[in-house]
């Protein structure tokens, strides 16, 4: 799997409103109109509340190395839809669709994660859902 | 007792005669009237005020007492309009500000409802850093209940006529309604996140059961996520009904804080009845910077 950056603005037209949720604002720090996706290696996932977070080496077109930090919701919302502590191990190769951070860091709210098989984790709902 | 005798061929006596036999005709008829009358009353009367139990100061009506049974249980919010939900929403007086952040959406920064807010909140927002929102210091801090009564999060609730328990899973909040008629607390009693709340039930099984809780004694926390707190003086009215069906339970919310904005302010959320448990919320400060 390519461990490259390809941070696309994959669409501004979502209108569906964005999940609170946390114990921060998403709509003050994320961008909930637009969804970035980017691929490489877990380093480490953390699943506690009030945020998951997901650290993953993305390799880029020039070959340096960086780090991306992906929220979750709240682990407790992820469960019932069929997360765990286990869910993602290191050395995994996957793809993260998320929310950018609005402050440019390489910093997202995870809608989806997809495993280098097809599967798939879903995050942040598309509808107030958490 | 002597009886007068009638002479059938006396003109006088025979009228006499007449006059009693009408007379007691109409005694009998009045009794039965009488009669029929307080049976219909009692019967009237029956149905129109039901059955109260009293416990503690508290009385309860049959239908208030359902109230308490089925709400009862686990309750996970509700994400979409329920149409009992829009009748009740619209119950809202004129005049009260309505927040329409509730469980999902979430106001942008500088977006504040609408709410005319006061020079201390505005002076708040000004000085108001939302990058401190992503340290370890703050990644745990509790929220107050105005704000985790709105979040997208399940609780369960435990009552009985007396006292009710909420449950939160957001931030293993809990929460205690008095319903035994006492008041709130000493205006010295210690502030909290949940504050004191003291609950009464209003209206029947004709015209629908509501339950009113008044809260006070609230710590300050964030109204909207956004910027800026309530104060200590904030009080929450809130009006809970179920579904007709019992299975959705509505919530309007109702704040007045002036010394951080005008007038009142309300928030509108439904919970749907569901087969699960609250999960330990045990929130990590490390995901804070």
């Amino acid at each position: 799997m390519a461990k490259k950056l390809i941070s696309i603005v994959i669409t501004s037209l979502m209108t569906f409103p964005i999940s609170a949720g946390a114990h921060h604002s998403f709509a003050v720090h994320f961008v909930g109109e637009e969804l970035v996706q980017v691929s490489g290696v877990v380093t480490e996932f953390k699943f506690t509340n009030p945020h998951g977070i997901v650290r993953i080496d993305v390799t880029k077109p020039d070959g340096i190395v960086e780090t991306w930090e992906a929220e979750t919701n709240s682990p407790n919302a992820l469960r019932r839809r069929g997360w765990s502590k286990d869910s993602l191990q290191m050395g995994d190769a996957i793809t993260i669709v998320g929310f950018p951070a609005r402050d440019g860091r390489p910093y997202l709210r995870i809608s989806q994660v997809t495993f280098a098989d097809g599967r798939t984790l879903r995050g942040q709902a598309a509808v107030n859902q958490d | 007792m002597h009886k007068k005798k009638y002479n059938p061929y006396n003109q006088q006596d025979m009228s006499e005669a007449r006059q009693l036999v009408i007379s007691k005709v109409l005694l009998v008829k009045f009794k039965l009237a009488l009669i029929l009358l307080i049976t219909v009353s009692s019967n009237t009367l029956k149905a129109a005020t039901e059955p109260v139990y009293k416990t503690g100061n508290s009385v309860i009506a049959d239908a208030q007492l359902a109230f308490i049974q089925k709400i009862s249980g686990y309750w996970a919010p509700r994400f979409v309009p329920h149409p009992e939900g829009e009748v009740f929403l619209k119950s809202l007086p004129e005049g009260v500000i309505y927040i329409d952040d509730t469980g999902g959406a979430e106001l942008e920064e500088g977006d504040y409802a609408g709410l005319k807010l006061t020079q201390r909140a505005i002076d708040e927002i000004k000085e108001y850093d939302f990058s401190q929102e992503l340290t370890s210091e703050f990644a745990c801090v509790q929220p107050s209940a105005p704000l985790y009564m709105q979040a997208p999060f399940p609780m369960e609730w435990w009552a009985d006529n007396n006292l009710m328990v909420l449950k939160m899973e957001y931030f293993d909040m809990y929460r205690i309604i008095h319903l035994d008629g006492r008041g709130h607390t000493p205006e010295d009693a210690p502030h909290s996140k949940s504050g004191h709340s003291i609950g009464h039930f209003v209206g029947g099984a004709r015209v629908g059961v509501e339950l009113l809780v008044d809260t006070d004694h609230l710590s300050s926390g964030t109204l909207l996520n956004n910027g800026f707190s309530h104060s200590n003086d904030m009080q929450m009215i809130e009006r809970f009904r179920l579904s007709t069906d019992g299975r959705t339970l509505f919530s309007l919310q109702i704040y007045e804080d002036p010394k951080v904005f005008e007038g009142r302010a309300a928030r509108f959320i439904a919970w749907d009845k569901k087969d699960d448990y609250v999960y330990p919320y045990e929130c990590d400060p490390t995901f804070g910077k």
